[in-house]
């Protein structure tokens, strides 16, 4: 349980949770909905970079890019939302060229992420 | 800070991020609701009214920036207050559109209490800026209808017609006021206590009344116009004293109304009444404008009623003028040629006296004393004539026809018997209420015309009848004759009259034969006139008429009536 705790104190930033938690008054219950909202919403909008990248798309890039990194800093995720915020300033100035690394980060990144939203929701 | 609860619009494109500010908002009391994009949101604002409009920056169709400078462009949209929605890493952007007329800006992910004090501070300015313009609207409105209720203050005391007095008025109060209609009612001058629409406006329209009227103190003008005091009424037909009948017979349907008295010189004179307030309800403000604007109209409508009675006076004392004119000069007319004989008589008496037979002295003495009956017969006249005109009410007394027409005969005696004439009559008189020297003067005229204008010898014929004649209409025309009746009669009137076997009169002969000395000349020229001019004055006063149905070679018959007892 400790290490659990653990895990989720280094990659979700407590201090940004406890001010979603606010946010929401506290209702668990929509806390769930918006943990599994973000769960099934992330994967898609990574896949939606491969897209960008593969099409050299950096409009695409920049948007989704955008709104993974709004997203993951409600959650406290920094280090994913610092990221996406890379991949955002890239896709402003028009170019998706080392885009793949980072975008791999992403992914590792949000793996992690994953696992500890979804302790954390069993937690709730 | 309950009241600073409002409508909320979020204009965001990325649902997962705003979803914890919908819920907190709506946990908050807050009405949200939510456009995906710029294009959504504009089309939002102008349908639905907005307290305060949350905009993120980074969207597709039509940005932050766009959304801002259209609403900044925009009256009606203007003044709504706009909080940036921009991430942690956007701020020169935030700062962007705060220089474009931002009210403030959020993060996300947003801080439950920065965003509770600055919602709540924004939809506070917007409260009070709501509110100040209501204020300064709302004076405006007022400085408006105080000029205009200045106006017509002035205006209305100026104009001295009663009607039109009573148009400018209604036009005022619904102008004023706000309203479909409005009428002005005045107490009934035939019958005491009802109250008579003089106009009403209804719909910006002119509507003459036909004859609206509200019985004592029916209907809730008829209630206002006893109570003395002004009512508002903002259902008239829930109202007690309401009356539908009005609205049955304008086709108007009233829903809203305010009334008031008007007064003038410590007494009501009438009602004016507002109805259907354009917006909203007719309140004490109303009230009070309705009342003052009252005012100018009670004192108009006095001025009005004061130029109409001097009015009034003025054609009377005109007529009378006239009229006395008329009367120097046919007592002038008459009266000179009996003098001028008298005169020319004595004239030759002292000039050749001793030269004259004592036949021919006789003869001028005769003529003389003659010509002085007729001048004391003409001066007789004349002030009975006076005395009708000054009269007001006649002693009405049970007259015995027979007798008064008995006297008259007498009185005429010599003339009947000078012409030969043939007086034939009933032997049965009726009784009427009525003043018999008077009776008897309208006789003695009859039948000396008669006999003088009769055939030779005279026959001359009196009578009666009683008439019902058809409303509206004078006593039946007589065989190819035409009648000369001012009026109709009432129903059942004693007709009296005189038939004569004259050469009878001209249609244009008959028309002024009774005119008091107007072109006297023309008809004295046949010898009708003072005397005619007497009878109709008296027969007038005792509440008869006076007729003539004549053919010319058919003889004349004159008439008057008097009214059954």
């Amino acid at each position: 349980m400790a290490t659990t705790q653990e895990g989720t104190m280094g990659l979700l930033d407590p201090a940004a949770l406890e001010n979603l938690q606010e946010m929401v008054g506290r209702d668990a219950e929509f806390m769930v909905e918006l943990i599994d909202t973000f769960l099934e919403d992330a994967p898609r909008m990574l896949g939606d970079m491969h897209q960008a990248l593969e099409g050299g798309d950096a409009e695409l890039l920049r948007r989704t890019a955008h709104s993974l990194k709004s997203n993951s800093a409600e959650f406290g995720a920094m280090a994913l939302s610092e990221l996406c915020r890379e991949l955002e300033t890239m896709g402003k100035a028009g170019t998706v060229e080392g885009a793949d690394e980072l975008i791999v980060r992403a992914e590792t990144e949000f793996s992690q992420v994953k696992a500890a939203l979804e302790t954390l929701r069993q937690g709730l | 800070m309950t009241e600073n609860i409002g409508h909320v619009l979020i204009v965001d494109d990325d649902p997962l991020s705003i979803a914890p500010l919908v819920h907190r908002l709506e946990q908050q009391d807050h009405t949200v609701t939510v456009a995906e994009n710029g294009r959504q949101a504009l089309d939002m604002l102008y349908a639905q009214s907005f307290d305060l409009v949350l905009l993120d920056i980074l969207m597709p169709e039509m940005d932050g920036y766009q959304v801002l400078e259209h609403m900044r462009g925009d009256d009606t949209l203007r003044d709504i207050p706009v909080i940036v929605i921009s991430a942690v890493d956007e701020m020169e952007s935030a700062v962007k559109c705060i220089s474009m007329g931002a009210e403030d800006y959020l993060t996300k992910p947003f801080n439950p209490v920065l965003l509770k004090a600055r919602i709540g501070a924004s939809l506070e300015k917007k409260r009070l800026r709501d509110q100040e313009q209501a204020y300064l609207r709302q004076l405006q409105i007022e400085q408006e209808r105080l000029v205009l209720l200045n106006r017509m203050g002035r205006d209305l005391t100026a104009i001295l017609d009663l009607p039109q007095v009573i148009e400018r008025l209604l036009e005022a109060v619904i102008e004023i006021v706000g309203a479909e209609g409005a009428s002005v009612w005045l107490w009934d001058t035939e019958q005491p206590g009802n109250l008579v629409c003089q106009a009403a406006f209804q719909h910006g329209q002119r509507r003459t009344p036909h004859s609206l009227r509200l019985p004592s103190g029916q209907g809730i003008a008829g209630w206002v116009a006893e109570a003395g005091e002004g009512v508002l009424v903002s259902h008239a037909p829930d109202d007690p004293r309401f009356s539908p009948s009005i609205d049955r017979q304008t086709g108007f349907r009233t829903t809203s109304l305010l009334a008031v008295p008007l007064w003038a010189r410590r007494s009501v004179i009438g009602v004016l009444e507002v109805v259907n307030k354009l917006s909203g309800h007719f309140d004490q403000h109303d009230l009070a404008l309705v009342e003052t604007l009252a005012a100018s109209a009670a004192i108009a409508f006095h001025n009005a009623e004061l130029v109409e009675t001097l009015r009034q006076h003025t054609l009377e004392l005109e007529a009378r003028n006239e009229e006395l004119d008329a009367f120097a000069h046919t007592v002038a007319h008459d009266l000179k040629n009996p003098v001028s004989t008298i005169w020319g008589f004595a004239d030759t008496l002292e000039e050749s006296f001793s030269e004259l037979s004592e036949e021919s002295m006789r003869e001028y003495l005769h003529l003389m004393a003659q010509n002085g009956l007729k001048m004391n017969n003409i001066i007789d006249e004349l002030l009975l004539l006076a005395r009708v005109r000054k009269v007001e009410e006649v002693d009405l007394k049970p007259l015995d026809m027979a007798s008064t027409v008995a006297d008259a005969r007498e009185r005429i005696a010599y003339l009947a018997e000078e012409y030969q004439a043939d007086i034939i009559m009933p032997e049965v008189w009726p009784m009427v209420l009525s003043y018999g020297p008077w009776i008897e003067e309208v006789w003695v005229n009859y039948l000396s015309n008669a006999i003088r204008y009769g055939g030779r010898p005279p026959r001359v014929e009196l009578g009666f009848d009683v008439s019902t004649p058809q409303p509206g209409r004078g006593t039946e025309t007589g065989p190819g004759g035409t009648a000369h009746q001012a009026e109709s009669v009432s129903p059942l009137t004693l007709r009296f009259w005189v038939r004569d076997d004259g050469p009878g009169l001209t249609a244009e002969e008959q028309a002024r034969l009774f005119t008091p000395f107007t072109r006297l000349d023309q008809v004295r020229a046949k010898g009708h006139g003072l005397g005619l001019s007497i009878v109709r004055r008296i027969v007038e006063k005792l509440g008869g008429q006076v007729g003539v149905e004549s053919q010319v070679g058919q003889g004349s018959v004159f008439s008057f009536t008097l009214p059954s007892r």
